[in-house]
């Protein structure tokens, strides 16, 4: 059996990532073995996963393959299902993953630990909530060493969500082109000047950019010492400056994002149980909501489901569901930010490191509600290409298509010439019958709008179709 | 509460700006990023500045504390509690 090691594990010599009979491992060097055994041994690990904030493990003796030289310790974390990544987060995703580092860092160090990095690709969600995932970041406290993870934790966190807060929330796409983390000389020219007088801004993003720049020719070695309680004070300072930064849109700007819609509320009721009804016939486990929006028809899917991923490209509207999961203590959702004109691409060393959207994503259950009209129309996808796509993500969809005589297809086709002479229910039938077969129809009473229930070709031999009105 | 630290000490943060800035000098960026040395040195600055507002807030919590009549003392410990929680 030949071990294969997961692409994106490779940085930190302290162990690696493998896959086995589809189980993920993580493999532990020997050298690192004292510093595992302090985070079991000194109580940090068990105060650690008992709220969640680190995977749990088991320790798998003997190893189920057999391990190169050096390795002699295997572990098994808990799967998690879904791994997202940060630049898939809404603000406060990435704020809650901030703290969530900063908290650990903390209570690693009342025990002799510290955090040697602080990537948010450490984070991940899971059940609702972050958790750190590097079982092997924690080292040995040594005394006046300043944290190594410092800079890491500003370009990270603190960047990006300082940009998003005081500059503009796009700004988070650096996240995605910089997988080290911003440099903060970067994010220190594109902060506003006010900025300058915010002290966790000032020390952390503006200071430091121009220590890093003044110190980076040096050829001294850095001689800086910080005692246990400054270090303290550090990630105190840091854990302020990151529960300051505020989401940067007001309430009233994203009041009730339904409002802007041409339902009904009896249409709206209709829409609802039709899908509710739909879904209840799979009882689908993961479920994947296209165009989500705030995830208001995602959580029809509740009931059955343990995973319901909701993505949207609008960054308002995943805050606004996130903010709304927290509230109900909803376990089962996770927002997320995806432009599905320009998905999550692989990224990083051989483009093996970050796993692009397509290659992550496998649900039971689709939904792709008010989103067709947004795909065919303002990027001109043929409506072919859009049945392939959803066919990649899931087996069955339930597919909502508003016609060319819906106030907001017209409302796309205001200002621009109508290219678009397939886009009629028939065409988007007979595209969707490429890749899927149309199981159910609903037309949504006195609208434009005619909802779907398909199931993709090779998997629906025994389905026949059968409108039910 | 802990943004009150932010907050509420203007003073502190004019000071700090004006001390902190002149101790490091900005440079070109030309120069190839060193990840470790800058980050080193400017966390014993950052941690100092954490470690003075809080010193500073406590001066100005006691001041109320002598000078206010009544209520505050059960607000400082709220606010002792809070920094410690962290």
């Amino acid at each position: 059996m030949v071990l294969s090691p997961n692409p994106g594990s490779f940085r930190d010599p302290a162990g690696f990532i493998f896959e086995h009979d589809q189980v993920i491992y993580r493999a532990v060097a020997d050298f690192y073995r004292a510093d595992y055994d302090l985070l079991m041994k000194s109580g940090l690990y068990a105060d650690l996963t008992s709220p969640g904030w680190l995977i749990q493990h088991q320790e798998i003796l003997p190893p189920p393959v057999n391990m190169p030289q050096g390795y002699n310790l295997v572990l098994k974390p808990e799967m998690v299902p879904f791994i997202s990544y940060p630049y898939e987060w809404s603000f406060s995703q990435l704020k809650s993953a901030a703290l969530l580092t900063l908290d650990i860092q903390a209570r690693a160090m009342e025990y002799g630990l510290t955090l040697k990095d602080a990537s948010a690709f450490n984070v991940t969600w899971n059940k609702g909530r972050p958790v750190f995932l590097d079982t092997l970041s924690f080292t040995a406290l040594k005394d006046n060493q300043p944290w190594v993870a410092y800079g890491q934790f500003c370009s990270h966190f603190l960047a990006p969500l300082t940009l998003m807060s005081a500059r503009d929330l796009r700004l988070q796409a650096l996240t995605r082109e910089n997988l080290p983390g911003i440099s903060l000389d970067l994010a220190s020219k594109l902060l506003p000047r006010r900025s300058w007088f915010n002290l966790g801004s000032l020390l952390h993003i503006h200071l430091h950019a121009r220590s890093r720049q003044k110190h980076a020719s040096t050829d001294q070695k850095a001689t800086a010492t910080l005692t246990k309680k400054s270090l303290m004070n550090l990630v105190a300072g840091l854990r302020m400056a990151v529960e300051a930064l505020k989401f940067p849109h007001t309430a009233t700007e994203w009041g009730d994002y339904y409002n802007d819609t041409n339902y009904t509320p009896q249409q709206f009721q209709e829409k609802k149980d039709v899908i509710s009804d739909w879904i209840k016939q799979f009882n689908p486990k993961t479920v994947c909501d296209l165009g989500a929006n705030d995830g208001t028809f995602s959580r029809l899917a509740e009931e059955s489901a343990s995973l319901i991923i909701a993505a949207d490209i609008d960054p308002i509207a995943v805050e606004l569901n996130y903010r709304r999961c927290q509230q109900d203590n909803n376990e089962v959702m996770l927002p997320l930010l995806q432009d599905l004109t320009q998905p999550s691409p692989s990224l990083g060393w051989q483009l093996k490191e970050r796993a692009g959207l397509f290659s992550r994503l496998k649900a039971d259950l689709g939904l792709a509600l008010a989103l067709v009209h947004h795909l065919a129309i303002t990027n001109n996808t043929p409506l072919p290409k859009i049945g392939e796509m959803l066919a990649q993500a899931a087996p069955v969809w339930i597919v909502e298509f508003p016609d060319k005589a819906d106030s907001q297809v017209q409302r796309l086709l205001l200002n621009r010439e109508d290219i678009f002479p397939n886009y009629t229910t028939t065409g988007f039938e007979q595209a969707l019958e490429a890749m899927f077969l149309i199981v159910k129809i609903h037309h949504i009473t006195n609208s434009y709008r005619t909802l779907y229930l398909v199931h993709r070709k090779n998997e629906a031999s025994a389905i026949t179709r059968s409108p039910d009105d | 509460m802990k943004l009150r630290l932010l907050q509420g000490a203007l003073m502190t943060k004019i000071f700090l700006f004006a001390v902190l800035v002149p101790l490091v000098v900005a440079t070109p960026a030309y120069a190839y990023l060193d990840p470790g040395t800058g980050s080193m040195i400017i966390q014993a600055l950052a941690a100092g500045a954490v470690g003075a507002a809080i010193f500073w807030r406590n001066i100005v919590n006691k001041a109320k504390q002598v000078f206010s009549r009544r209520g505050s003392s059960a607000n400082i410990s709220d606010q002792n509690s809070d920094l410690n929680a962290q």
